[in-house]
């Protein structure tokens, strides 16, 4: 049979392609013009069919199952179309580029892997994609060699070793409770075990190191943006959510009442949600803040995983939910990413200029859930799950949710400010057409394949829900609020004559610490080139001490205008406002 | 022909003949020696291919019993557990000769190192086919004395010194082995090895004094083995030439040591039995200390080849914990460890003695950027790295799978900890190294002494080719580990005859 080989139309067009760069000449010329097209077979195996197939390698590994489910399917789909769209942009961002060669066979390698673990359903082959993934990832982040990506690059190896730790006891013990190495058997099979929270610890942990969750995400900011732009579309918009797949393929979720770990994770993904707007809000690289936002937007889909581990009943719908907000995400923040770059090759055209930024802002509405975009569909699709949810979150989400989608509105205008008044105006690698024209596809795409997703994959969620009067309303007030916020932060800055040095927390937030600490007890190799990092503490003491300079120095000049022109009061300001809401619901109930 | 008998014999004379011969040659003779040499491991190699088809395939044991003293007799057998360390030897030994004729010709006193080599690789063979306890420890005393000369070969006052060493280590695990063997057989007679123990029956009257010969006889196993507080030798022992330090951790005297305390636990005490005289978890523990031990000292180390010796120590002790833990896995895990660990470390020393030969690297300081220069020798090592911190799908994975599931079916979950803390660290001490050599800028007064030697840009083909031809080994161990006639499957039948024996 013919199906049985076809998984390997997934696996194969990367893997080899990145074998033939080594080889040099011809055969690396030609895998760098192929590298785009690598993923297209996957997309055509992620178009919805009417039944999958499982195929067994039984020679492969300790034996291989790999298909796909009508989850996995719309993960797949996600992850094929991006890494097409990155695969054609970089072949323009790398056009002058020396390393260009480097950069395709890490970019292949990471795609196979990123690929190989969406089709595979067993824990062997997951991991195994798993650890392909994320080793060769690092050849991405250090891509450019600067000071900045090797320091990111060491937290990150750091950071994935320990994660491969955690993942490795997990699925040791899962796969022994449970005598199978099939997702399915693991995922019952894990609560019969005597260690059952010591696996879900170690599950959730491990792959909670790709999804950037709290307090496992230190390497995220660093990592994601110095990235070549490419590259780091897909790491934020494809492969941490192969984390978010990782929890729910073996976490047994949907099987069992898990309230404790509910309660933990929720509480965590919340304080991602949140922090992630706040410590965002403080950045000044464009790319930062998104990282940042990204933890904020994978805060808010472990919010929905947490109601499932919670409340078995409501896992069915919220599992969609999550795929859908995923994919919305996924494109989104690829959209985001590469707009970044296509940001600075506009030069000094106004025309190019307005387009650039007309593509952010819609993305970026997006992603704040304005009514009518994706966000707003996969924001409902979100809830659904949350509304059944265990007794007494529901009240709680439906409040805490569309808050963090306020910050997530002036985090957005703060982004599209940030490129409007420091990323244009110049070329970077005169590529424009070629970097803008994928970016340009994957804005308007992402609109119709995130609609249309819940009916081509007969998803429990319909689009309709979002055209809803109430819906609405329900998606357009947090972004309505956000926007007055972002008005009056303008109008401050209207009437303020010079600019102030603001609050800023230094990527990382408490890896910064944590640096400095490690950094005092251990001495260095002696031959070490590793560029020491900006001193941490300096770095802290004069942001924390900046904060109240300002304060007195605005409090000399315009006091009003000189508080609101910055953005971390801008961030206060929605904390004041959290707390504010959350203290009306206590009242309230 | 009785095939039963001579076959076993034949595969012993296979290298000892060469042996033999080389040492009537003179140093110039290169081709009658290279011929000798490549011609008794070609031979040897399609023998060892034989017997597996027969023992795997038709269900063939072959056997030769020849009589010795008067009550004892050599007994050369070929059952599956004595077919990995024999398929290992075979396969491992053939590469490393190619690579030993690239490293050494044109230096001095060639004829004695590769007569030594084959009588080494004779040794090896004699304890994979050992039957029983007397033949054993016949070949293992070989193997202690004909090593030496290797180890000594560059004849210099630090290369004497670690001689010396070694000597003394394995003449005293030696010495410790020959008592606890006596005092066995003084209780039991002859001893031979069965799949699930052959001395069970002396379980009424003499339990202090089993438990005492286990001792005595895992510490003369140990001492090649470089358990902790035993090892001090092996790493001394790096100052011998590169394919002699491949052979001696990935095949020879250490796998010997490792091969003796799986023997000893699974065919002459048996587990179910060594698990009553409650000596397994005290092995375990030692395992695991000198797991964690191993890894601290290579993380100091800065000498890639000491680095190396010291990944020794820790991952040898993963065939000693694996015999240490009761269960089906365990013991898949601790017997594929046997060929895993060969051919993964091989890899590494055949790559650390490339980079001393054309770069003259010795320290991994230096290493920045060689991998510019050396793509493919670098990435034969990264394989092998990676191998080792037990990322899939290399062999090391399949290995650190096996005995984590058997630490869970003893009930020792634990054991996982301290599988991972050594993953961990040997992630630290690997990847910087990996790091250095790919990503490191490189230095531009790199020592280049002895690369004019070499026509070809990066390395002479007989020592590239080894190295690749071992990394693509572990790889493919790792992702055909579910195929029929992989390591891992071989593994499991042996654990299979020792599970499921009375």
């Amino acid at each position: 049979m013919m199906t049985q080989y076809l998984w390997l139309l997934i696996l194969l067009p990367p893997l080899v392609l990145a074998l033939m760069i080594p080889f040099g000449g011809k055969a690396r010329r030609l895998a760098l013009n192929l590298m785009s097209f690598a993923a297209i077979p996957s997309l055509i195996m992620a178009l919805p069919r009417e039944q999958t197939h499982e195929t067994w390698a039984d020679w492969l590994l300790l034996g291989s199952l790999f298909g796909v489910d009508h989850v996995s399917q719309i993960f797949l789909l996600l992850t094929a179309l991006l890494w097409t769209v990155a695969g054609i942009y970089a072949r323009y961002y790398h056009s002058n580029d020396p390393e260009k060669h480097r950069f395709g066979f890490f970019f292949l390698l990471t795609m196979t892997g990123n690929l190989g673990l969406i089709v595979s359903m067993d824990i062997v082959t997951f991991y195994t994609s798993f650890a392909l993934m994320t080793f060769s990832a690092y050849g991405l982040v250090v891509h450019t060699r600067t000071s900045a990506a090797l320091r990111a690059g060491k937290v990150y190896i750091v950071m994935a070793v320990i994660g491969e730790g955690f993942l490795l006891t997990g699925m040791i013990m899962a796969a022994w409770t449970t005598g199978e190495l099939q997702a399915e058997y693991i995922r019952g099979g894990i609560l019969e075990s005597r260690h059952s929270d010591l696996i879900i610890g170690c599950l959730l942990a491990g792959f909670g190191i790709k999804a950037g969750a709290i307090p496992l995400h230190v390497w995220l900011p660093l990592a994601h943006p110095v990235a070549p732009t490419a590259a780091s579309a897909v790491l934020s918009g494809a492969m941490i959510k192969a984390g978010l797949l990782g929890w729910i393929t073996f976490l047994p979720i949907g099987e069992a009442e898990l309230a404790g770990w509910g309660m933990l994770l929720v509480t965590l993904s919340l304080t991602a949600a949140f922090s992630g707007v706040l410590i965002g809000l403080t950045q000044d690289d464009p790319k930062t803040l998104l990282a940042y936002s990204s933890i904020s937007q994978m805060g808010f889909v472990a919010t929905v995983v947490a109601v499932g581990m919670a409340a078995p009943r409501a896992w069915e719908l919220a599992l969609v939910g999550c795929a859908v907000y995923a994919l919305h995400h996924g494109f989104i923040k690829g959209a985001l990413f590469l707009g970044v770059g296509v940001a600075h090759e506009v030069g000094e055209s106004r025309l190019r200029q307005r387009i650039v930024l007309a593509g952010l802002a819609l993305v970026a509405i997006s992603l704040a859930g304005a009514p009518l975009t994706t966000g707003a569909l996969a924001k409902s699709a979100l809830k659904e799950g949350v509304y059944i949810g265990p007794d007494g979150w529901a009240v709680w989400l439906d409040w805490l949710l569309p808050v963090a989608a306020i910050g997530t509105t002036v985090l957005m205008g703060r982004f599209l400010w940030l490129i409007w008044r420091h990323e244009m105006g110049h070329v970077e690698h005169g590529q424009f057409r070629g970097m803008a024209i994928p970016w340009g596809l994957l804005v308007l795409m992402s609109f119709p394949v995130v609609w249309l997703t819940p009916v081509w994959y007969r998803l429990d969620v319909s689009a309709e829900i979002a055209f809803e009067a109430g819906n609405l309303w329900t998606a357009a007030w947090p972004v309505l609020i956000g926007g007055v916020i972002l008005f009056f932060i303008w109008w401050g800055i209207a009437r303020t004559p010079r600019e102030i040095r603001p609050v800023r927390i230094p990527a990382g937030d408490v890896l910064i610490p944590l640096e400095w600490a490690l950094a005092k007890t251990r001495p260095p190799e002696p031959d070490q080139v590793v560029p020491s990092p900006p001193d941490p503490v300096a770095a802290l003491s004069a942001s924390w001490y900046g904060l109240f300079a300002e304060a007195q120095q605005g409090s000399r000049t315009s006091r009003f205008g000189g508080w609101l022109v910055r953005w971390d009061v801008a961030g206060l300001f929605f904390l004041a406002l959290t707390v504010l809401l959350v203290a009306s619901m206590v009242w309230w109930q | 022909m009785d095939w039963g008998f001579w076959l076993p014999q034949i595969m012993l004379f296979s290298s000892l003949i060469p042996a033999l011969a080389i040492f009537l040659l003179r140093d110039e003779q290169f081709w009658l020696r290279t011929s000798l040499n490549l011609g008794g491991a070609g031979f040897k190699l399609v023998l060892a291919g034989f017997m597996a088809w027969g023992v795997l395939a038709e269900g063939r044991t072959y056997e030769a019993r020849l009589p010795f003293l008067h009550d004892q007799e050599l007994l050369l057998r070929v059952e599956p557990l004595s077919l990995m360390l024999v398929g290992l030897s075979s396969i491992l030994w053939f590469i490393t000769t190619i690579y030993a004729i690239g490293y050494l010709e044109n230096s001095p006193n060639r004829t004695r190192f590769f007569g030594f080599f084959s009588l080494c690789v004779t040794a090896t063979i004699g304890i994979a086919l050992a039957g029983n306890l007397i033949t054993f420890l016949i070949f293992y005393e070989m193997l202690s004395v004909v090593t030496y000369p290797l180890v000594v070969h560059r004849g210099t006052p630090e290369a004497l010194a670690a001689g010396r060493t070694y000597l003394l280590y394995t003449l005293g695990g030696g010495v410790l082995l020959l008592i606890g063997i006596i005092w066995l057989q003084t209780l039991a007679g002859p001893v031979e090895f069965e799949p699930g123990g052959s001395i069970q029956f002396l379980s009424e009257d003499h339990q202090t004094a089993l438990i005492a010969i286990f001792v005595l006889l895992i510490a003369g196993l140990g001492v090649k083995a470089a358990i902790v507080p035993l090892h001090r030798w092996l790493p001394e022992a790096m100052i011998a030439p590169a394919p002699v330090s491949a052979l001696l951790h990935a095949v020879a005297v250490v796998k010997a040591g490792a091969y003796g305390i799986v023997r000893i636990i699974y065919d002459v005490y048996g587990l179910e039995f060594s698990n009553q005289l409650n000596v397994l978890l005290p092995l375990a523990l030692i395992a695991c200390f000198t797991i964690i031990y191993g890894s601290v000292r290579a993380l100091t180390e800065f000498d890639l080849k000491r680095r190396l010796a010291y990944s020794t120590v820790s991952q040898v002790s993963y065939i000693a914990l694996g015999a240490a833990l009761i269960g089906p896995a365990a013991t898949v895990g601790a017997t594929v460890h046997l060929i895993h660990q060969g051919i993964m470390k091989i890899t590494l020393f055949f790559c650390a003695g490339v980079f001393a030969e054309a770069r003259g690297i010795h320290d991994i300081r230096e290493m920045s950027g060689v991998g510019r220069s050396m793509p493919l020798t670098m990435s034969a090592f990264t394989l092998g790295a990676f191998g080792m911190i037990g990322v899939p799908p290399l062999a090391g994975f399949v290995s650190k799978w096996h005995l984590g599931i058997g630490s869970m079916e003893s009930a020792q979950p634990w054991v996982i900890a301290i599988l991972v803390a050594s993953s961990v660290m040997n992630a630290a001490y690997f990847l910087p190294v990996v790091y250095k050599g790919w990503f490191g800028e490189p230095h531009e007064d790199i020592q280049v002494v002895e690369a004019e030697r070499f026509q070809v840009a990066e390395a002479p083909w007989s020592l590239l080719g080894p190295s690749l031809t071992t990394a693509g080994l572990s790889l493919l161990a790792g992702v055909l580990a579910a195929w029929a006639y992989s390591p891992l499957s071989l593994a499991e039948i042996v654990a299979n005859q020792r599970i499921l024996s009375p």
